[in-house]
């Protein structure tokens, strides 16, 4: 894992790649457009696909995001980096999408046993994917962007438009409820607690 | 900017350390953290705890399966739209707004007159506000939304959890409601006699039951 030095160093590299790309979207070439997208999708769909839990909707999100990217490129002040402007419109429209569309995918119950799940391994990381699934939207999303998108707390309150505070409030919550499922998975099974 | 690093409790070190761990805090931030983690055995346990998470999340999100951008469909998308705003005299006008300030206000004062006119037109089968109670995700199951006195503190949360024998379920909103549940097995009535006893808590401000039946 990178030391948060080096991390800070890439992710500047990374900002200046994507700030010089949005420069010739501006003047209209679509090929900088093009590895704008490539850059973001993945992102994007993970990041969608928590509110969502549908493919084909994330996809078309994730599509109607980098649309306004295009249309509004100008907008973009830099008073940002490029990511948190670009996540905040991905939240909006995820919003949307859901709200438009009145999807409740139920999450995995709290009830649910992993002798329940089939086919998993009795692992860390595999454990790590279930707790996640058991989480609230807005507890995922923390751990998201500031886990596999490197977001400040700062970055995420603009991206999300909450307070600060919520933002802290909302990961300290994730995490106790984190822990105390891994505690509940690493406990052998019928020890009657 | 500070030039030298505020010190900070124990409390608000703790609710850094994910920021700490993934390099984004500000280098004061970071200074008052290492000031304060030199000397605690408990952050530092806790930032080996959320090292480990990190590493098993980047791991995760390298297997999860992502499906390739499809670049072609979104390429068509930005020509539909080019075309749309090349032959369609009201997109053309607007593009023209944005470029000019003074039409950008005018557009803007248009914008506003739609809006509140949105607002004024009739009802539809749409929910015109969201009460506390709507369902958001949440599995069949009895729950408790909570709004808290502003301003109190975590450890005072956590007493509070601790006392009612109960678990944050989500939250807090952006509006500060949080959905609490518990692991006990309580009926809907024992659900609805614990929300009317947090309503007597000095902490809280609001307090409602809610019930979840999600048909199969």
């Amino acid at each position: 894992m990178l030391s948060p030095e080096r991390s800070n160093v890439n992710k500047q590299a990374q900002d200046s790649k994507e700030l010089a790309l949005l420069a010739n979207v501006r003047l209209g070439d679509r090929n900088a457009f093009a590895d704008l997208y490539c850059l973001y999708h993945r992102r994007l769909f993970a990041f969608v696909e928590q509110f969502t839990h549908d493919s084909a909707t994330t996809e078309e999100v994730v599509d109607d995001v980098m649309l306004v990217v295009w249309k509004d490129c100008r907008k973009f002040r830099g008073k940002s980096r490029l990511s948190t402007w670009i996540f905040g419109i991905a939240y909006r429209k995820a919003l949307k999408a859901v709200r438009a569309e009145r999807r409740h995918q139920e999450p995995i119950s709290r009830g649910a046993d992993l002798a329940d799940i089939p086919h998993i391994e009795d692992t860390y990381d595999n454990w790590i994917t279930i707790a996640l699934q058991r989480l609230s939207v807005e507890h995922r999303q923390v751990i998201q962007l500031t886990y596999y998108d490197g977001f400040s707390y700062k970055e995420i309150a603009s991206i999300t438009g909450c307070p600060v505070n919520t933002v802290k409030t909302r990961m300290f919550h994730a995490r106790r409820l984190l822990k105390s499922l891994l505690q509940e998975f690493a406990e052998p099974s019928g020890d009657g607690s | 900017m500070k030039d030298t690093a505020e010190i900070l409790s124990h409390e608000q070190v703790s609710a850094l350390l994910p920021w700490l761990i993934n390099g984004s805090l500000s280098e004061n931030e970071k200074d008052a953290l290492m000031e304060h983690a030199n000397s605690c055995l408990d952050c530092r346990r806790e930032a080996k705890q959320l090292k480990a998470l990190q590493a098993a999340l980047s791991r995760e999100s390298a297997l999860s399966s992502v499906p390739r951008p499809k670049l072609s469909r979104m390429m068509k998308r930005i020509e539909e739209y080019e075309d749309c705003r090349t032959f369609n005299p009201v997109a053309r006008l607007m593009d023209y707004c944005t470029r000019n300030r003074r039409s950008l206000l005018a557009a803007q004062g248009v914008a506003i007159v739609v809006i509140v006119a949105l607002f004024m037109w009739p009802a539809t089968n749409e929910p015109q506000f969201r009460t506390l109670t709507q369902i958001e995700n949440l599995s069949s199951g009895s729950y408790i939304r909570t709004v808290f006195k502003p301003g109190i503190s975590e450890s005072d949360l956590m007493q509070f959890m601790a006392n009612y024998d109960l678990d944050v379920v989500s939250g807090p909103s952006a509006r500060g409601v949080y959905t609490l549940g518990t692991q006990r097995t309580l009926s809907s009535k024992e659900i609805d006699k614990l929300a009317l006893a947090l309503r007597g808590n000095p902490e809280v401000l609001f307090a409602e039951s809610l019930h979840i039946r999600v048909e199969p």
